[in-house]
């Protein structure tokens, strides 16, 4: 779960940093990107590795989910064990379920529209159209939420589970995690409400 | 104080069992949940009826006996503290108090309010031994361990074995205790020669009991009695990750 989890957020912050290129507006470097992406020969073989990152990470979580749940087959009469536990840990298996159905249509939305139409799509006119209807900008605010509280948990995760969460580290640890799961899912969710509200360019 | 209490009671592995209503009438505030499972033990007796059966020893919190969850909370309501040191003037008088016993497919109800623990002294005998000169009791100063380490290792050593990291952790993990054990053992010069095998065969024993697997949610260390950081579970993953691709 770490490891698969450190390549997820590292693909993340690239995946932001492509993003930013929105703010160009249009006949910036993010169609330009998405079109050099399209025609790179080694594409295929990394979207495979990225696909195989994410159903590695969900089977995993699911697997430890079950064996989890197995491992107490009588609970308790009151409920209140899992108060000292943070929302964000308890609520993970959740949180990354709503991310698995939130990246199903987020790729039919922008992958599928642009790999299998048949035709050179421009991204930015792709990604401007979807963003200038407000359902689509609600659910991807919310979605950023989720992101954020999934992250909360996941990346000081990844580093106890490494063993590197040490007395010495911990607090330098928890610091670079306010700027993942705060900052990224910040500059994700900026981008639907400038595209919106400030009207695609 | 007068309590009003639902207790979980069952005759045997195989029964199903179910909550019980009893009322404690006359309790001293100083008594703890033990002594007043003791007050009401002598009238169930006196009446000829079935006493609760509970688990005890010490009563002074160092034996890891007792566990009980009271109130949803194992050891009850309140941080770093066992069953039998919770005094009922934590309690407001007329409340009502629920008992259960510690739940884990690793750790069967014997009956009542016991459980069979065993599953973590399994765990502990797969560690195996540590190299050790037998004899005299060596010079002190012969094995040199510097303070912090010694007081790492004791920090862990601190582990009572009672399972309520256990019966908290919402996966029923027994990580913390088994970091506890790696962790003392691995900080210390005797225990060092042996390291890689220890881990590796207390985590496979830790599997096969039936326990979960760790979340990171971290509910085991707010309520263990003797506040272990969970930091030994981030040494007990270096320990194992070590052993499993470092040189023997």
């Amino acid at each position: 779960m770490a490891l698969t989890g450190f390549f997820l957020v590292s693909f993340l912050i690239f995946h932001l940093t492509v993003n930013l290129f929105l703010f160009e507006g249009t006949g910036g470097d993010f169609s330009k990107f998405g079109a050099f992406l399209g025609s790179f020969p080694a594409i295929r073989p990394i979207e495979w590795i990225l696909f195989g990152g994410f159903i590695l990470h969900f089977c995993l979580g699911a697997y430890v989910w079950l064996k989890n749940r197995r491992a107490r087959p009588h609970g308790y009469g009151v409920k209140g064990t899992s108060k000292t536990i943070k929302l964000s840990s308890r609520l993970s298996i959740y949180t990354g379920l709503a991310i698995l159905a939130f990246l199903a249509w987020h790729l039919l939305q922008f992958f599928v529209a642009s790999r299998f139409s048949g035709s050179t799509v421009n991204m930015y006119e792709l990604v401007a159209r979807e963003f200038s209807l407000l359902y689509v900008v609600a659910l991807y605010e919310l979605f950023f939420v989720i992101l954020g509280f999934h992250l909360k948990h996941g990346f000081q995760a990844l580093f106890q589970s490494l063993g590197l969460r040490t007395a010495r580290y911990r607090g330098f640890i928890d610091a670079v995690g306010v700027v993942i799961w705060l900052l990224i899912p910040a500059g994700f969710a900026s981008i639907p409400l400038v595209m919106y509200f400030g009207g695609a360019r | 104080m007068d309590f009003k209490l639902k207790i979980w009671r069952q005759r045997d592995a195989a029964d199903a069992g179910r909550f019980e209503n009893y009322v404690a009438k006359g309790i001293s505030p100083d008594a703890s949940v033990l002594e007043m499972l003791d007050v009401i033990n002598r009238e169930l007796v006196a009446a000829g009826k079935d006493p609760i059966a509970f688990d005890h020893d010490c009563r002074e919190g160092i034996c890891g006996s007792c566990g009980l969850v009271i109130n949803g909370g194992v050891h009850g309501p309140f941080e770093h503290n066992t069953t039998c040191e919770l005094r009922m003037r934590r309690f407001h008088d007329g409340d009502t108090i629920v008992l259960e016993p510690f739940r884990s497919r690793a750790f069967p109800i014997i009956k009542d309010l016991v459980v069979n623990r065993t599953a973590l002294d399994r765990i502990m005998q797969a560690g195996g031994y540590v190299t050790v000169k037998t004899g005299q009791a060596p010079e002190a100063n012969a094995i040199p361990v510097p303070k912090k380490i010694a007081d790492e290792a004791m920090d862990a050593a601190q582990c009572i074995g009672c399972g309520a990291c256990v019966a908290t952790c919402p996966n029923g993990s027994a990580m913390l205790f088994v970091a506890a054990k790696v962790s003392q053992l691995a900080l210390l010069p005797q225990g060092k020669a042996e390291r890689k095998e220890r881990v590796i065969a207390m985590i496979r024993q830790m599997d096969k009991e039936g326990f979960g697997a760790c979340s990171n949610t971290y509910a085991c260390e707010a309520k263990c009695p003797k506040g272990i950081s969970v930091e030994h579970i981030a040494r007990l993953n270096r320990e194992y990750l070590r052993a499993g691709f470092g040189s023997k």
